[in-house]
């Protein structure tokens, strides 16, 4: 690195660094909150050991219900559960420098996840928010110092006075005893290094967490071939671990789809969607009963296991309890496919009523085109923008992207990738959408989703002549109902 | 029925933890975002975007790849700064209408020298500054600024080696000035 590196680095480096970081609206929460209120009785099941081995009678810690309680739909209970059955280590270990301690004072891992409670205080003994920690490190390696590279991904939430790291895939990794090394390097605007090296172990958990055959295949009506290879609980979760690969006449049918969508996606040619579909799954017990997802919280991320799409996946849930018995439920098959739509129309027609377009068995109605209508919060502000309502009644679609444009070519200003609407005026003018709604009504009599959409374009300030909407790429929701009985461990007497 | 979800839409039984996944890079997707847009709310703005984007495409992102996921998220507030940058103005109006004597960040770059350099990166075009924030801020490597911008290394390397020499030149141009200033000759032209 040359002199002139090293100073632009360091420019940069100081002008970002004065930056104060703004506050985000985090779209998991908002979903949560929503949905919040419509599941009341979602996730009634409540789990419990898996394991009797250890009765031990642990108060709960108040750290890991506060985490608890600091949800918004009071999700990961399974932690809670697993502290109470004694599966949390107490460490309470800290480093004071510069006036701040930062302290680690709880850990709890099994084969599923780790996760470690850490807080900061002041001279004062004061809690300082552990958002003002930069953190600099996250490591778990074995007692000799090998990173254990399963636990690369790590992630971090903070609530009032306590910050919660989380560490995945714990159990991929043979070694039973470990050490959490976690560091930072500015608290607030002080700079220092604050570093603790916490060992813990998986073997208590690891004891108390079993895998058991499932074996079951099952081929949907769009050619993807299902098999359950098996179920492993533990202490905090329980996972599902399945594989996915498509017949020959699907991975033909791929083919052709894929030739349809040619340039307009974001992949070396030849480019077939074979991995581009998504399934959904639930548990439920004998009343039906939801258990939670914990898919994402246990980081599942496929593996490719041969060619064309076959994979290895695994569905994450929250602990099961041996008072029930539990299905898992194969709901729908997400999947993205061209779906052409197009609809042309003068928006001064829009006055009088609005502009119906059937065709191909698909109705789309332009409801109005208005301006400056107020702003959703992903928007610019104070902005005079368009904005263009329709309704939508299409068979089997459940999502169609408002807008994904990627603008960014070499060198040029040529836009190499639009998956979600084009508007463009009678002179050929494209409008960029930059924001919208999507809203599902509900199904019409025919069976097909009424669908509401509002398109924004900052681009658009004058209303045009003629405007064509144009949509190529869709989500289609096919419905499954395939069930599968889970295997429980015995309970040990 | 479902509910009504604001843009951009999460897919169903999408992830609750998502915020897990994505608060380690928020500080500095949050500076990348600003060090492309120069402008704090519309840095903001395009975080907020990326977000959402995140969130909703969420189960497209695969480790084997060989993508990490702080590069795809990058990538994705990378372009949602970009495109913010083009939504606000042209490229060329956009320069123009930076003025560096205005800056108020310029105050804490003590040095001269970090001045210039700071000048001369906001005076370049989105694509050639996007380049060199990545490479020098963020560490990315030359091939994954390549999947991040979606370009060919080639071009990345192109771009930083032109980068380089805008930088380069502007120091000098201000060397050569500071030089004939204090041997006067300005003052007698």
């Amino acid at each position: 690195m040359t002199n002139l590196d090293k100073q632009i680095t360091q420019t940069l480096k100081k002008v970002a660094g004065e930056l104060d970081q703004p506050n985000f609206v985090m779209p998991d929460q908002v979903v949560a909150y929503k949905r919040k209120r419509s599941r009341l009785l979602g996730t009634l099941v409540l789990p419990v050991s898996i394991s009797c081995a250890l009765l031990l009678t642990i108060s709960v810690s108040p750290t890991f219900a506060a985490y608890v309680k600091s949800l918004f739909d009071g999700s990961d209970q399974e932690l809670q559960y697993a502290v109470q059955e004694g599966f949390s280590q107490k460490v309470n270990a800290s480093v004071t420098e510069q006036g701040y301690t930062l302290e680690i004072e709880e850990i709890l891992a099994d084969p599923m996840r780790i996760v470690a409670v850490y807080s900061i205080k002041d001279q004062q003994k004061n809690f300082i928010r552990p958002e003002k920690l930069q953190i600099s490190n996250v490591e778990v390696t074995d007692l000799k110092g090998n990173v254990i590279k399963e636990t690369k991904t790590y992630g971090i939430k903070n609530h009032e006075n306590y910050g919660y790291l989380s560490l995945k895939k714990p159990g991929e990794t043979e070694e039973q005893k470990l050490v959490l090394q976690f560091e930072g390097n500015q608290i607030d605007s002080v700079k220092g290094n604050w570093a603790l090296k916490i060992p813990f172990d998986l073997e208590k958990t690891s004891m108390a967490s079993k895998e058991l055959p499932i074996d079951k295949t099952y081929t949907t009506p769009q050619g993807l071939q299902i098999n359950l290879n098996s179920i492993m609980h533990s202490p905090t979760a329980a996972r599902v671990d399945y594989e996915t690969k498509w017949t020959e006449e699907a991975k033909n049918r791929l083919v052709q789809e894929s030739k349809q969508v040619k340039g307009k996606v974001d992949s070396a040619d030849p480019y077939v969607r074979y991995d581009d579909f998504k399934l959904n799954f639930h548990v439920e017990n004998e009343k039906g009963e939801k258990v939670k997802d914990l898919t994402r919280e246990l980081d599942t991320p496929r593996k490719a296991v041969g060619e064309y799409g076959h994979s290895n996946r695994k569905y994450g849930f929250a602990p099961l309890s041996p008072d029930h018995q539990y299905m898992l439920v194969l709901d729908s098959l997400v999947k993205t496919e061209p779906y052409e739509l197009d609809v042309q129309f003068e928006p001064k027609q829009l006055a009088d009523k609005p502009v119906r377009v059937d065709k191909d068995g698909k109705t789309i109605e332009i409801m109005s085109l208005t301006f400056d209508e107020p702003l959703n919060e992903a928007s610019p502000k104070n902005e005079k923008h368009a904005t263009i309502l329709l309704e939508a009644y299409l068979k089997d679609i459940s999502y169609i992207k408002i807008a994904d444009t990627i603008l960014m070519d070499d060198d040029t200003d040529k836009i190499i990738n639009r998956f979600g609407w084009t508007i463009k005026d009678e002179k050929g003018k494209i409008y960029n959408v930059t924001g919208g709604d999507f809203k599902m009504i509900g199904k019409d009599e025919q069976g097909r989703n009424h669908i509401r959409i509002k398109l924004q374009s900052y681009d658009m300030k004058e209303l045009p002549q003629k405007l064509s909407l144009t949509s190529e790429l869709a989500e289609k929701s096919y419905d499954l109902n395939w069930k599968v009985p889970l295997p429980m461990p015995k309970e040990e007497k | 029925m479902k509910e009504n979800h604001h843009f951009p839409i999460p897919k169903e039984g999408g992830p609750v933890d998502f915020e897990t996944l994505v608060q380690p890079h928020l500080n500095s997707a949050f500076r990348v975002a600003f060090l492309i847009v120069h402008d704090y709310h519309l840095a903001q703005d395009a975080v907020q975007e990326a977000l959402w984007e995140a969130y909703q495409s969420l189960y497209r992102y695969d480790e084997r790849k060989g993508t990490s996921f702080r590069a795809w998220f990058m990538k994705i507030v990378t372009h949602r700064a970009l495109n913010m940058v083009r939504r606000k103005k042209k490229t060329e109006e956009y320069m123009d209408s930076i003025d560096p004597g205005q800056n108020p960040l310029e105050s804490i770059l003590q040095k001269e020298k970090e001045q210039q350099i700071w000048r001369a990166i906001q005076m370049m075009t989105p694509k050639h500054r996007s380049a060199v924030i990545l490479y020098y801020y963020e560490e990315f490597s030359i091939a994954e600024i390549a999947k991040i911008l979606g370009v060919f290394e080639g071009t990345v390397k192109s771009r930083l080696h032109k980068a380089r020499k805008l930088i380069a030149e502007k120091i000098e141009v201000k060397k050569e000035t500071q030089v004939i200033t204090e041997m006067g000759v300005i003052m007698h032209d």
